[in-house]
């Protein structure tokens, strides 16, 4: 019980700080609270989640996967070049040859980095661009065409109600909180993390680890290409570079840290509304975009201020008091630790 | 109990110094003074505060309360260059110099000699070379620091503090990785320093050295002096009673367990990488064994190529008379060995982690279905552990790096205790904890001895060794020069085989 409650207790600063920002928006903007409003930015917001879970993912080993970008860009190509008359094979195929091909380059990342031993930011930068290429080569300009009854169930509204994307969304995240939090992967992940001598001093698999992390993001990054041409309902061979950074920035400000280890995905659907919302709310009151790009920025900067200094996003801490000081001193302990 | 001397002649005066970390108090409330041309000795056990003192006097760390008063003027230090002008030296035990520079860049390192805006390098040399000289050390000070021996590069390290011409200077330790003939050097030097009036603290845990070289000791036990008196009033017998507060007896549990030289439990052979020689050893049902010598002969790398790690080639090991093929730390772990790692915090600690993760990381894929984690019987299991250790926690979700020294030890032994080891290999495993968790420790070692593990022990600290060890292999340069058992393991043998470059027992080289 405890270990939920601290979990969760984490993860409230972030979504308040949503609500505090989507109440600004309605009253600026009262047509913001509609529902209609609401479930556009979801969908629009959506790839971005699942980059942002897929770099969580590789973060939280200590990583960093700078292919994310090209790998959705792969993926949407493939989904949107699949034959897209309605058969149910044929939605199978739209389906699963682009999540395998994701996955596929993932573990080939992965394979990359652990075995040859080399610092996953090259590497998934080379990867990068290698598969790029491909994505060009298949699809130089943007086109192709994917079935119009998939793209309704995938971006619309279930029982006219529900809007599609968040049912998608909260499944995968609950899976990968559950991957996370109650497989011996998900504790692996955080041990590598910690610290990959202790891990693989511990008999942690250290490779094997990696290798499947780094899959796991091809996969996932794989969700967002699919989805994305869902949406698109067509594909853009440039579609995923702006995900590559963006997609850190969301992981970041969901909690967690670049050093690995520390944070989890409960977080990201709130990360990535902030980052959203807030471009949302200067776009409404028509500020130019040059501060919309400073606004971004500081966002980051805030949040890295949140996770890597190892101040926590907790509540107690922020309203001071004697449990801000006692997690002070507890937090001093371990650096003074003191070597007689 | 300080020598009656008027206040003048002191040069250092240390009052009423207190500092604590969280769960300890490292230093409390101490009394302390140094006068010109005096050797002060200062001795106690790992985690009696002397370390942790003279960081206080050299500025790393700030005292909560107290005063320090070097000639009659208050100071504060916030850090080390302010205690360095203040003229406070420091000669720590880790080496600080950096290998792939030269001797003389090494000696005036952040404290560059200049003309105009740019490094005066002639007179960096010429200067080097002076000092060098001073300390009777005659070497090329174009020289780089890797390509010298151990004991000349401690010398480059006084040298380095003596060029800021400190009136204290403090040896932590400087002896611990010398041989007899290379501290004979080192005490030709301290007695040319005493001679030009400089307060000298010298840190040892080689108590009869300590007895050699000083005027004065100081035995600190629990962060508290015990006593300061003249050299001659001590023996090495006096000493260690003093810095111990009790007879040895009582501190180290009894060594009653039977051992059954027939019974071979388990056996190493392999050929040590540096030396390439051969060290072979077995252990025999129910014996605790140490592996003992000066600290960086190999030892640590021996223990660890048990366990799956570098060090040792051409392994063979065999548990209960079984061959086990070892050659990573999955499959050792899968054998049944267990390795408590020499430091902590870089090699034993999750410090990020929950204490659960921590406990639970080696042995996880023991409590899964399919990948998917027994919870219940994982919180009972650790639960359990943490409980026969008495690990003071708050909850087992707390994260690690809020624990003190001791419980974060407790937390290692913890880990590895769970995964029901045959051979426990420990290396330093009361490094930094206190004297309640030594005991602990020392009373588990004896449990498990009993239960049949195979328990090897390296140690640096020799009284240790020689309390909880019922046979001793010692290791110099990469080989076995001796092997004491039982009335044989005292601290003579111990250095004499420490020293020696063949083994005494056969008189091989």
């Amino acid at each position: 019980m405890k270990e939920k409650q601290q979990n969760i207790r984490l993860y409230i600063p972030i979504y308040l700080i949503v609500i505090t920002i989507y109440i600004v928006a309605g009253i600026i903007e009262p047509t913001f609270f509609t529902w209609n409003n609401n479930v556009n930015l979801f969908t629009r917001i959506t790839p971005l989640i699942f980059a942002g879970l897929a770099q969580t993912f590789v973060i939280l080993i200590g990583g960093i996967d700078l292919s994310i970008g090209a790998i959705i860009s792969i993926t949407n190509v493939i989904a949107a070049s699949m034959p897209y008359i309605d058969t149910p094979i044929n939605i199978i195929l739209w389906l699963f040859v682009p999540l395998l091909a994701g996955l596929t380059i993932g573990l080939i990342n992965g394979l990359i980095i652990s075995k040859g031993g080399f610092p996953p930011l090259i590497v998934t930068l080379a990867t990068g661009a290698i598969w790029l290429g491909v994505t060009l080569y298949i699809m130089p300009i943007p086109g192709g065409s994917i079935s119009l009854s998939v793209s309704r169930a995938v971006t619309g509204k279930l029982f006219k109600v529900i809007p599609s994307p968040l049912l998608i969304l909260v499944i995968a995240i609950i899976i990968c909180h559950f991957i996370l939090r109650r497989t011996e992967f998900g504790r692996s992940i955080y041990a590598l993390g910690g610290n990959e001598t202790i891990a693989y001093e511990s008999g942690i698999s250290c490779s094997k680890v990696k290798i499947w992390v780094y899959g796991i993001s091809g996969l996932l990054g794989a969700c967002s290409g699919i989805f994305l041409s869902a949406w698109m309902f067509s594909a853009d061979p440039l579609i995923g570079e702006p995900y590559i950074l963006n997609s850190i920035a969301v992981a970041v400000i969901a909690g967690t840290s670049l050093s690995g280890g520390k944070g989890g995905v409960v977080g990201i659907i709130g990360g990535t509304y902030v980052f959203y919302l807030i471009n949302n709310i200067l776009n409404l009151l028509a500020i130019s975009s040059f501060y919309q790009f400073i606004a971004k920025g500081l966002i980051l900067i805030l949040a890295l201020i949140f996770t890597s200094s190892g101040v926590n996003l907790d509540l107690k801490e922020w309203f001071g008091g004697y449990f801000y000081k006692k997690g002070r001193l507890l937090k001093k302990a371990g650096n003074d630790e003191q070597k007689d | 109990m300080i020598t009656n001397l008027s206040p003048e002649e002191h040069l250092l005066t240390i009052s009423g110094i207190v500092k604590s970390f969280p769960g300890t108090l490292a230093v409390n409330n101490v009394d302390f003074v140094c006068k010109k041309g005096e050797i002060h000795g200062l001795v106690g056990e790992n985690g009696a505060g002397k370390s942790t003192l003279m960081k206080i006097l050299a500025g790393v760390h700030q005292p909560d309360k107290g005063q320090i008063l070097i000639s009659n003027k208050e100071r504060t230090f916030r850090n080390y260059s302010e205690a360095r002008k203040a003229g406070v030296g420091i000669v720590y035990q880790e080496l600080s110099l950096l290998p792939d520079l030269s001797v003389a860049e090494n000696i005036y390192m952040g404290t560059w000699l200049k003309r105009g805006r740019f490094i005066d390098w002639e007179e960096i040399k010429k200067k080097s070379k002076i000092i060098l000289n001073e300390i009777g050390v005659d070497i090329d000070s174009n020289e780089l620091v890797s390509a010298l021996p151990m004991a000349i590069r401690q010398m480059v390290e006084i040298a380095k503090v003596l060029t800021q011409n400190p009136e204290i200077i403090i040896f932590d330790e400087p002896t611990a990785a010398l041989s007899i003939d290379e501290v004979n050097r080192l005490f030709k030097i301290l007695k040319v320093l005493k001679e030009k009036g400089k307060a000298i603290i010298f840190i040892s845990h080689r108590l009869k050295e300590v007895l050699d070289i000083s005027d004065v000791i100081t035995v600190m036990k629990d962060g508290q002096i015990v006593i300061t008196e003249k050299t001659d009033y001590f023996n090495e017998d006096k000493l260690i009673s003093a810095m111990v507060g009790r007879e040895f007896s009582e501190i180290f549990p009894p060594k009653t367990n039977k051992i059954n030289k027939e019974e071979n439990i388990f056996s190493f052979q392999g050929i040590f990488k540096k030396s390439k020689k051969r060290v072979d050893f077995t252990l025999s049902k129910g014996e605790v064994l140490g592996i003992g010598g000066l600290q960086g002969q190999g030892q640590i790398a021996l223990l660890q190529s048990i366990f799956g790690l570098k060090g040792c080639t051409g392994i063979k090991m065999t548990v209960f008379n079984k061959k086990i093929e070892v050659k990573n730390p999955i499959q050792a772990i899968r054998a049944g060995i267990s390795l408590i790692p020499e430091n902590r915090n870089e090699e034993g600690i999750f410090l990020l982690l929950s204490i659960l993760q921590n406990i639970s990381a080696s042995t996880i894929d023991r409590r899964q279905f399919w990948g998917l984690i027994k919870r219940k019987k994982e919180r009972d299991a650790i639960e359990d552990i943490s409980n026969n250790l008495s690990i003071k926690l708050v909850s087992f979700d707390q994260i690690a790096q809020s624990l003190s020294g001791g419980n974060l030890q407790k937390l290692v032994l913890a880990k590895w205790l769970l995964s029901d080891p045959k051979v426990m290999v420990m290396l330093e495993p009361t490094k930094g904890v206190d004297v309640g968790t030594k005991q602990q420790i020392y009373r588990l070692i004896r449990k498990l001895a009993e239960k049949e593990v195979a328990v090897i022990v390296y140690t640096s600290d020799m009284l240790e060794l020689i309390g909880i060890c019922d046979r001793v292999l010692i290791m110099n340069h990469g080989f076995f020069t001796a092997n004491l058992e039982r009335e044989k393991i005292t601290e003579e043998n111990i250095m004499r085989a420490s020293v020696s470059n063949i083994n005494l027992l056969t008189g091989i080289k």
